[in-house]
């Protein structure tokens, strides 16, 4: 008997062992084929029925999944792109994180599993996507982009495109975008862009201020370096919530990093003009200067440094999550703790809770920045795609001003409806729509993918809306005066602003293997040293430390770096 | 007489045994004790699948790695991924935060699952047992992605647990403990300590149970109290064991697992906590480097064995030969 039961055990042990060793994974939509690069798909569905009038498509869509999106499947969008494209859309689910979702690419890659025809929205960097391109898992697209090897015959096929890329871009970001869509060496094309010029969503850092606390306490509007610290010292003194602690007010906070939460910089920016993105600021003589390494930016951190130290930088700006960040700003208690919080409005106070009535957009003075309009280089045709000119015009599809407007608001007549003409949007651009419901980019939404997760577009229209007054909450038309005044605030300033970076430096493969470990370590060491100056670790008044910083620079190599920076930004301006 | 004959049929056997060489002794081994051979059947297949198999692998450390071009067809490159690491300006502060981080954790969390099995084992009270056994139990269960969640609500420097208390207490300052370059390893060591305490003191516990009550018995009688038993009979019995986990430790001390370290990570705290496997998941899988990734690994494992070898030889030298694994 004995020996019968342990026959049985192991019988199931081995079965499960080998269902283990199962290759097929339950999520994934479509069967893998036989090697990573071997095309299989978009195939046509395979209809039973003898009399199906008419065979449709499948396009596999990988796409980072939305927690606000409540089924892709059934989704009002995903409806919409199919009758608009004739397409079928399966959908090949990857992680919500960018991180994460890299590195399941990753991974999907080295185990020579099929890819879906398309990766949508998906933020691996140019790094990456070049290598992967250069493998041979994306597809070069420059043949659908240009007529001829020269680049200078724009093609009739992504004429959606190029019409879309010249009537809303200037000159200057037009050769922006499409030198960081061309690989300079050999002309490759691996990348479909997102682009777009709306202000809120492109703004470095957007600052707020409890308007409630500067009234009790009869001050007036930060406007220069020297009020804001007086203001900061006011909310971390006199109690400005009036519970009897004065303990527990944060006067300046946010998430350093992420979506318009980059603290330091709009600190950094009041003192010198600073793109953390680019790095390199270029001088009088035409010269470039890693700006980290200026007196002015000493200076900068020093001020940051004071404020750390005296407790009125937060120093939970460095590890504070999204939730616990509106926790602060909006808590349910309905007494705000937070003097200025700096980050994407949306993100950082809970939607719904009025507590967000005491804080009004701050202006600003310095430098006003923005990412560049040419926003997200982050989607792909891979070489599993059996259809590249079908996917190539499914994607084109999603360049038009209609598809943008959808993607972002919603269904027409249930969610917006077109503005009366000659009325104005709520940034003071003429008005192209007037939204009824939020819910469709703010909220859970079934009728969008959700901004973060939009359809590839030309964003001109993000901002050139009217909110339904009598079809809105007072939340939201309090977060839309909020963000008029901000935008109007940004805008002045932005004019006032004289851009000195360098822009986007594109290296070739030879220049990127030459200085890959010096601009590696020279980044992490700057990156690094910015915190540990603003929170004291290293003492930014101490004329040795920062000799050392300088020196310590130098000896990674950045003079090669600046050397070959200075030759391509010359290259560029050519 | 009976007694002499059972003897010289195992004197026998035993001359049988001596005489049958290679296949006919396993042969003979194996029908005797069939059923646990076959049940040796699946971990050894494991074994072989998932650690001897992709041994086979490591060559893409040498190699710049595309999977497009394949295991062999991609380019050799020798050492240059492990050059590319001794080439990172912070690669020592990666081998000293993981060594720091594991030392630690051997030196605190070592001994306190045996002080926690020798005090439950000498608990004569066995619902309080059973209870206490249970408790530091469950800890285990929670996965890494909660247990940091835990820690980061319970720090929290305005509305964690740790700042509620303080304010009840009156204290004014609130430290920002998870952006804290000095107490990063104490929370990741201890957190650790307490979620693995309980779980870690079965083989512990086992062994104490196997400890003969005569040997307690005798103690006794010559007047050695609890404490004196538990230092002269109980620590020596589960010696052996406690050896044996310790070489096993010393194994894996290079290897900090990735995923909590990784979680807990911050732009203040990265200074201590960017360890070995964190870059290696950032450069090697995130940034899909798997050369550099394999590179690094094998530097590790190179050094994993080395310590291995020179701690079992150190064991079995203080032991007289007693106390090593090999």
């Amino acid at each position: 008997m004995k020996k019968w039961l342990v026959m049985l055990l192991a019988a199931v042990l081995a079965a499960l062992l080998l269902a283990g060793c199962n290759g097929e994974q339950g999520t994934q939509p479509v069967e893998p084929g036989p090697s990573g690069n071997e095309s299989q798909a978009p195939t046509e569905t395979q209809d039973e029925t003898p009399d199906a009038p008419v065979e449709r498509k499948t396009i596999t869509i990988g796409i980072c999944q939305n927690t606000k999106v409540e089924d892709y499947d059934n989704n009002g969008f995903t409806k919409y792109l199919e009758e608009l494209t004739g397409y079928d859309i399966v959908f090949d689910y990857f992680a919500t994180r960018s991180d994460d979702a890299k590195t399941q690419l990753s991974t999907r890659i080295a185990g020579g599993e099929r890819l879906p025809d398309i990766l949508y929205r998906f933020n691996i960097g140019s790094n990456i996507y070049t290598e992967y391109g250069r493998e041979g898992y994306f597809e070069d697209l420059q043949e659908y982009f240009y007529d001829d090897e020269d680049h200078t015959i724009e093609s009739d096929k992504a004429e959606i495109f190029w019409t879309r890329l010249h009537e809303n871009f200037s000159e200057e970001d037009q050769a922006t975008a499409l030198r960081r869509m061309t690989d300079q060496e050999d002309g490759a094309m691996y990348v479909l862009p997102r682009l777009e010029t709306s202000p809120v969503d492109t703004m470095q850092f957007q600052p707020y201020i409890n308007q409630t606390w500067l009234d009790k306490l009869g001050l007036d509007m930060p406007h220069d370096v020297d009020s804001l610290y007086e203001v900061l010292k006011a909310f971390r003194e006199r109690d400005p919530n009036g519970n009897g602690d004065k303990t527990d007010e944060i006067p300046l906070i946010g998430i350093e990093g992420g979506l318009g939460g980059r603290v330091l910089e709009w600190l950094i920016n009041m003192f010198m003009y600073y793109d953390s993105n680019n790095g390199w600021n270029v001088g009088a003589d035409g010269q470039i200067v890693k700006a980290e390494t200026t007196d002015t930016y000493r200076k900068a951190l020093q001020f940051i440094n004071k404020l750390y130290k005296e407790d009125l930088l937060s120093s939970s700006t460095f590890n504070i999550g999204g939730a616990a960040m509106q926790g602060l700003t909006t808590p349910a208690s309905g007494i705000p703790v937070v003097g200025i919080f700096v980050g994407h409005l949306t993100l950082h106070v809970e939607i719904g809770n009025m507590t967000l009535k005491n804080y009004v957009a701050m202006p600003y003075w310095g430098n006003a920045i923005r990412t560049e309009n040419l926003y997200s280089m982050d989607s792909f045709i891979t070489s599993d795609c059996e259809d590249v000119d079908g996917a190539f015009e499914f994607m084109m599809k999603g360049y038009t001003k209609e598809v943008s407007i959808r993607s972002r608001y919603g269904e027409e007549g249930v969610d917006w409806v077109a503005a009366d003409p000659g009325t104005t949007s709520y940034v003071g651009t003429p008005a192209e729509i007037k939204v009824k419901n939020e819910g469709a980019f703010a909220g859970n939404t079934t009728t969008t993918w959700n901004t973060v997760a939009a359809t590839i577009l030309i964003d001109a229209e993000g901002e050139q809306v009217q909110f339904d007054e009598d079809a809105m909450d007072e939340w939201t038309l309090y977060k839309r005066d909020i963000f008029s005044q901000l935008v109007k605030n940004f805008k002045e300033q932005e004019a006032k602003t004289v851009k000195i970076s360098t822009g986007t430096l594109v290296y070739t493969e030879d220049e990127k293997t030459t200085t890959e470990q010096v601009r590696s370590n020279c980044s992490n060491y700057i990156s690094q040293h910015k915190t540990w100056f603003c929170n004291g670790t290293k003492d930014p008044y101490d004329d040795a430390t920062w000799a050392k910083y300088l020196a310590e620079l130098d000896g990674y190599g950045l003079q090669t770096w600046r050397t070959q920076a200075q030759l391509i930004y010359e290259r560029q301006q050519k | 007489m009976a007694k002499l004959e059972r003897k010289m049929q195992q004197y026998s056997l035993v001359l049988t045994s001596n005489r049958k060489k290679g296949w006919d002794l396993f042969w003979t081994r194996f029908k005797k004790n069939w059923q646990l051979h076959v049940m040796m059947i699946l971990p050894v297949v494991w074994i072989i699948m998932f650690h001897y198999i992709p041994i086979y692998g490591i060559q893409i450390a040498f190699r710049e790695y595309s999977n497009y071009y394949g295991m062999w067809g991609s380019e050799y490159v020798g050492f240059l991924k492990l050059a590319k690491f001794f080439g990172n300006y912070k690669w020592s502060s990666y081998v000293v935060n993981t060594l720091s981080i594991s030392l630690y954790s051997l030196v605190a969390g070592f001994p306190t699952p045996i002080i926690l099995a020798l005090i439950i084992h000498v608990n004569d009270r066995k619902i309080l047992k059973k209870i206490t056994q249970n408790v530091s139990y469950i800890p285990h269960f929670i996965s890494t992605v909660v247990m940091v969640g835990i820690l980061i609500r319970i720090f929290d420097q305005y509305t964690g647990l740790l700042a509620s208390f303080n304010r009840l207490l009156g204290i004014t300052d609130r430290p920002n403990l998870m952006a804290n370059v000095d107490a990063f390893r104490h929370i990741y060591v201890w957190s650790g300590i307490w979620q693995g305490m309980g779980w870690s003191t079965i083989l512990y516990i086992a062994s104490l149970s196997a400890v003969s009550e005569e040997l307690h018995e005798a103690a006794r009688i010559d007047g050695a109290n609890r404490l004196k038993r538990v230092w002269h009979v109980d620590i020596p019995a589960i010696l052996p064991v406690i050896s044996i986990q310790l070489i096993l430790r010393f194994g894996h001390i290079m290897s900090v697992g990735y995923e909590k370290v990784y979680l807990m990570q911050n732009s203040v705290n990265l200074p201590v906590s960017e360890i070995i496997s964190t870059h290696v998941y950032k450069r090697g899988i995130q940034d899909g480097d798997l050369s550099y990734g394999a590179a690094v690994g094998l530097m590790n494992t190179f050094i994993n064995t080395t310590l291995v070898v020179l701690v079992n030889w150190i064991t079995t030298k203080l032991t007289d030969g007693e106390g090593g694994l090999f």
